[in-house]
């Protein structure tokens, strides 16, 4: 694969790839630091790479390294107060910037805005496919594909994560209604 | 807080553990139309399903931050550092040998067992071809020793008892204690003889086998140049 080839293909995905790693490892600095080393071990590994595969290859490259990242650093243990506070800044940031909304929608709004740090509470695999399913829009099947498990188990997986944001944000909801 | 005026029963419970399939439409239709009936009917499973939409919507609109562009820069450098060599000749040998492997796997499996149920019969026919043999070797060894065995006695008859023949011309008719030897004698022949028969017809037939089987191998053969 030439050069330019590659940057583009680079320039194509980077942005999923980091969004990925991000959500998975809620860290800014890892997560450039593995979207970095995902595309190094693309350009070392580029006579494998094929157009029709290439996105599943670099998300199941990036997954593999986050999940070694998590094991080491013993990521499941529950995150810092500065962290939260930082993710939770950056959805309102988001969430007000995007839709400047009526009261009436406000209370919703704010449920939006705490599902972001739901998502960084479930299990990292749960995490995984969510990801995966709802911000980059992959099909189940793409998602087996990349996390080598039968479509079924990706499916179960993604509605028991679903399950569990409804558990985990239920006291907003109670509680604004 | 709102309150429901619907007891929560087991259809309650079964939204609970289904709605998310419910949503993404990968119930069976029985079940999704149980479902949504109950759901038509029950306020706090219609809460339940605001609740759901409301987390997919949020799903649906979480932030996606742009990666920073140290990251292309970084990762230009590294591909500029370690430039594109072109694909080396071990490469190409490598996927060819893959590409080999993976198409003849199946027929060289098929070949190996061909070839293991070929040795196997070839081994049993030569066994038996063996067996014939060796069968015939004894036949003919037995039938040398009983040749040699008559060939004694005959000489015994013929050393000790015409002799005595000679000197008891008298009371004894020598022409019959010959005969009688000579009777014994082409018994025991008899047998010897029809034993190397046997054995010559064993070994005739070996050997016409291996013949066919030659001349069937010839035949092919010249076939195949032909």
């Amino acid at each position: 694969m030439a050069e330019d080839k590659f940057l583009e293909l680079v320039h194509e995905h980077q942005a999923q790839i980091y969004q990925h790693t991000l959500y998975l490892l809620r860290n800014r600095e890892d997560a450039e630091d593995i979207t970095q080393e995902t595309f190094i071990k693309a350009w070392q590994h580029r006579a494998k790479l094929r157009p029709k595969t290439v996105r599943s290859w670099l998300l199941k490259c990036a997954q593999n390294l986050c999940f070694n990242l998590l094991k080491r650093q013993k990521f499941q243990e529950p995150l810092t107060e500065g962290d939260e506070s930082e993710l939770e800044t950056l959805m309102h940031r988001h969430t007000h910037q995007r839709n400047p909304a009526p009261d009436e929608i406000v209370i919703k709004q704010e449920l939006k805005a705490s599902v972001h740090c739901a998502i960084n509470k479930l299990p990292a695999e749960m995490r995984s496919v969510i990801i995966m399913r709802e911000l980059e829009g992959m099909s189940f099947k793409e998602i087996a594909k990349v996390l080598e498990q039968p479509e079924g188990t990706v499916k179960s997986t993604a509605f028991r994560a679903r399950k569990k944001l409804r558990e985990l944000l239920r006291p907003y909801w109670r509680n604004n209604e | 807080m709102k309150q429901y005026p619907l007891p929560q029963d087991s259809s309650c419970e079964e939204v609970q553990d289904t709605l998310e399939a419910y949503l993404a439409d990968e119930l069976d239709a029985n079940t999704h139309a149980r479902i949504a009936t109950h759901i038509a009917s029950c306020p706090r499973c219609q809460d339940e399903v605001d609740f759901a939409q409301t987390i997919n919507e949020a799903l649906l609109e979480l932030p996606r931050p742009e990666p920073p562009p140290a990251i292309f820069n970084a990762v230009a450098a590294y591909v500029r550092a370690h430039p594109d060599e072109g694909e080396r000749w071990w490469h190409r040998v490598f996927q060819l040998f893959t590409v080999w492997n993976n198409l003849t796997l199946s027929l060289v499996r098929v070949g190996a067992v061909a070839c293991l149920f070929g040795i196997v019969l070839f081994g049993v026919y030569q066994y038996q071809q063996h067996e014939k043999i060796m069968q015939a070797t004894r036949d003919l060894n037995y039938a040398l020793s009983k040749l040699n065995y008559a060939v004694e006695r005959t000489n015994i008859v013929v050393n000790e008892k015409l002799p005595d023949a000679q000197i008891n011309k008298v009371s004894r008719d020598p022409f019959v204690q010959i005969e009688e030897a000579s009777r014994r004698a082409l018994k025991k022949r008899m047998n010897i003889s029809s034993a190397i028969h046997r054995s010559l017809d064993s070994l005739n037939q070996s050997s016409e086998n291996t013949t066919n089987t030659e001349d069937h191998q010839n035949s092919q053969q010249e076939g195949e140049t032909r």
